[in-house]
């Protein structure tokens, strides 16, 4: 179920606020959402929701175990077995086959016959999101940063929360503890009207503005990708790399807007995801602004836990490193996530080395090459092969070659382009609107929503971070 | 939770007017009003009230059911030939969704229909190729389709859905140029017969004063044709299902049904002959139509009186004939019906 679909919106959305609100109690209203989460994941494929049940009741027992013995080495045993068992899931169904096809080439390069077997596996939508989720919980537990809790209902609530199920923000527990302790109060007016707010705006980015860059620069690239076309032109390769640098952003931080509403509905503040990236100074500010909520569990889960900035520079860079790649697999089993991984990796730290040149420049040169150097990352991460990876960067920089500019046969994508270009330029981000609650902003919200509808009917788009 | 309310009674507001213009303006006639000329003609919706009047007046007893390719059959020449009455029921776009759910509607609300003169198009057997919106959406025939023909709840659900879809820019902008061509209609492109039959006003005015332009209506033609076959490899198992149903409840109710393949044009005929996989496939659906011949209820009409034409100029595009093949076309299915009631099957082919 998508966000953007009149089955969610008309009846999945209605129904749920409705039986919450209508609950009484604490333990009501957990069973509401933690229902209402797996029907909502279950309506991709109902046995992904066995895997997701496996997952939360693992850390649930893991939170008890650890908060249940005073022995630190007991704690570790207990955390390092539940993170195994994420891992493994994890591992096994988003990697197993990307490593097989490595391990094959690999064993071949070295002339060994055993060739590991490729298996047919279904990845379940959102894996990488509740894994970080699950994981996030058992080592503020075992760190003491967060107390366990000995309600099942609350934790399955807050891992199967829909609204950030399937593709985050990445939420901690300890972000959204206060709010779920206090889920039996009563229904606050201002935090619905903030929510409907985000809500549209959320909608709006989504389905006017990604959706119509997408369906300009997509069938470009699935041409380039299978063959159709031989090569693109310096036109249209810069075309679909700005394309997909706005598509991408107003597609993800539209879809983390909408959560962000849908929380407020509920009286659950889901933290910020998106802080203006694309107006960064800088590949560490632009980590700082893009996906927020990854890039802070990185940094608190990964880079600390590998002794961040405390051992010495070069092991700083070697924790930066190893950090992105992860990061960048993170995202996909492909080389070109690792590639897009490390090729930031080696961004911060050149950033990090000539931060003080850089502050010097004029901030629109510093914005402009950030912004710059941020487009030629996502060609690799856009790129469906490194030969289209490649090929597709040939074309962004040799004009005088091919002395083709010709831009894609659908202009319309130059002018939403430039639409989006224009927003992310002079526009707030959606975290700084000051969203009016009271009524009279309620027919500037539903016209807003209705518009955005226009658009959305009867066409049928997934977020491009359910991939993930 | 007032400003819930509020926003709520907002969108009921905002959208309310809008299903109302919708309503009003009518730019698709899915719905009711006629005061604003309209952008596309909704035939399914257009032949049925025909229909329906027909029925009233004097019912037919023979129908013809199928696309653009069928609908400008002049049914006097069934009549002359037969002595029967009959009632063009050709759609355009006609899926075998559409012939499946004309005939239920047919057989249901007309038990004196005796013919069903069913024009096949090759490329409807493609499953990529689904039931259009103007079925989904028109109460009589999806209702038909899915067996539940007066079916009030059905009728209501299928007309919330044709509203629904409709809130889309696409259709709102539509709204807007219908209106806006309510100060200066243009000239219709086509119009229709008490009897359903298809006429083509600006196109025959056009060719009179030599000012068609016919390679370009040639050409647009053929591309779509031979893209709708690049990718159209085998007769899928569910349309072939729906042609059976089709042919098992009309024949249960002694219905004679002529099957037919409507003619390409010459020029794309042999364009589509010269590649092996779309002849292929065109071979097949020929035969699987004649393994459904059982005559003299079901017969497969002569190829050659359908296809080999008299007027080779007379085409408005790459498979639409003119009125002057038309009437040999229908002169040819026409025999057919006469045969298969007679029991007649020498001009039948049921090879």
């Amino acid at each position: 179920m998508i966000f953007n679909s009149n089955v969610f919106l008309f009846a999945f959305l209605p129904v749920v606020f409705g039986l919450f609100w209508l609950s009484k109690g604490k333990q009501q209203r957990y069973v509401l959402l933690a229902i209402a989460g797996y029907v909502f994941y279950g309506y991709w494929d109902w046995r992904f929701c066995i895997l997701l049940a496996f997952s939360s009741i693992v850390s649930f027992v893991t939170g008890l175990a650890i908060d249940g013995t005073e022995s630190r080495s007991r704690k570790r045993a207990w955390l390092i077995g539940a993170v195994s068992v994420d891992l493994t899931l994890l591992g096994f169904f988003k990697y197993y086959n990307f490593v097989a096809a490595n391990l094959g080439i690999a064993l071949d390069w070295f002339n060994v016959r055993a060739q590991p077997a490729a298996l047919h596996i279904v990845l379940p939508i959102g894996i990488s999101f509740y894994t970080f989720h699950t994981i996030s919980y058992v080592v503020d537990v075992a760190n003491g940063r967060v107390k366990a809790t000995r309600n099942i209902a609350e934790y399955f609530t807050y891992v199967s929360l829909f609204s950030q199920l399937v593709a985050g923000p990445i939420v901690r527990y300890r972000q959204i503890e206060a709010d779920l302790e206090q889920i039996d109060g009563p229904p606050r007016s201002d935090w619905i009207a903030i929510g409907i707010g985000f809500f549209v705006v959320g909608l709006i980015k989504k389905v006017i503005i990604a959706d119509h860059i997408g369906a300009g620069i997509d069938p470009l690239l699935a041409s380039y990708a299978n063959g159709s076309i031989h090569a693109l032109t310096f036109g249209q390769a810069w075309t679909a790399a700005l394309g997909y640098t706005c598509q991408l952003y107003f597609d993800f931080s539209g879809y983390s807007d909408m959560a962000v509403g849908l929380g407020y509905l509920f009286s659950l503040r889901i933290p910020q995801n998106f802080d203006a990236p694309y107006r960064s100074l800088g590949i560490q500010d632009f980590w700082r602004r893009w996906h927020i909520s990854l890039s802070m569990w990185l940094r608190d889960y990964l880079y600390i836990g590998l002794g961040g900035n405390r051992k010495g520079k070069r092991r700083t860079y070697v924790n930066v490193m190893i950090v992105m790649l992860l990061g960048g697999l993170w995202h996909g089993a492909g080389w070109t996530f690792v590639i897009w991984g490390g090729y930031h990796g080696v961004l911060l730290i050149i950033d990090r080395w000539f931060h003080p040149v850089f502050k010097r420049y004029p901030a629109i040169l510093y914005r402009a090459q950030t912004f710059a150097l941020v487009v030629i990352g996502w060609v690799f991460f856009r790129a469906t092969s490194l030969r289209m990876a490649a090929g597709w960067l040939r074309s962004m920089f040799t004009v005088g070659l091919s002395r083709d500019a010709s831009l894609p046969a659908a202009p319309m994508v130059l002018g939403w382009i430039g639409i989006a270009l224009f927003a992310i330029a002079f526009l707030p981000e959606t975290w700084n609107f000051k969203f009016g609650t009271t009524r009279r902003w309620a027919g500037l919200y539903a016209a807003g929503f209705l518009v955005a509808y226009l658009f959305m009917n009867g066409t049928n788009s997934p977020f491009l971070y359910y991939q993930f | 939770m007032r400003f819930l309310w509020a926003f709520l009674g907002w969108i009921g507001l905002f959208a309310g007017v809008l299903l109302t213009a919708l309503a009003v303006v009518n730019p698709r006639r899915e719905f009711s009003g006629t005061r604003f000329p309209a952008l596309q003609l909704d035939t399914r919706q257009l032949k049925g009230d025909l229909f329906d009047s027909s029925l009233a007046h004097e019912p037919p007893s023979g129908v013809i059911i199928g696309s653009s390719r069928s609908m400008n059959l002049p049914t006097d020449e069934f009549t002359s030939v037969t002595g029967e009455r009959f009632f063009n029921f050709g759609v355009f776009n006609a899926t075998i969704e559409d012939d499946l759910a004309i005939a239920r509607y047919v057989l249901a609300k007309a038990p004196n229909v005796r013919n069903l003169v069913v024009g096949i198009d090759p490329q409807s057997f493609d499953a990529h190729i689904g039931p259009l919106p103007e079925l989904t959406h028109n109460a009589r025939l999806s209702t038909a389709l899915d067996g539940s023909v007066d079916s009030p709840l059905k009728r209501a659900i299928v007309i919330a859905r044709a509203y629904r879809d409709a809130l889309t820019v696409a259709y709102l902008a539509d709204v807007v140029k219908s209106v806006r061509n309510a100060a200066h209609p243009p000239e219709p492109a086509y119009s229709f017969s008490a009897e359903g039959i298809l006429q083509y006003p600006k196109a025959d005015r056009e060719r009179r004063a030599g000012t068609y332009n016919w390679q370009q209506h040639y050409a647009g033609c053929a591309a779509v044709q031979q893209s709708e076959f690049a990718n159209y490899d085998s007769l899928a198992t569910s349309k072939r299902a729906m042609l059976d149903s089709l042919i098992s409840e009309a024949t249960a109710r002694g219905v004679h049904i002529v099957l037919w393949i409507p003619p390409f044009n010459p020029a794309l005929a042999d364009s589509l002959r010269g590649k092996p996989a779309i002849s292929a496939n065109y071979e097949r659906v020929v035969s699987y139509l004649r393994s459904r011949a059982r005559p003299p209820l079901v017969t497969m009409a002569d190829e050659d009186g359908t296809a080999n034409l008299p007027n080779p100029t007379g085409w408005y595009d790459c498979m639409h004939f003119d009125s002057t093949n038309a009437v040999a076309v229908a002169h040819s299915l026409a025999t057919a019906v006469r045969d298969a009631g007679t029991g007649n099957t020498e001009t039948v082919a049921a090879r």
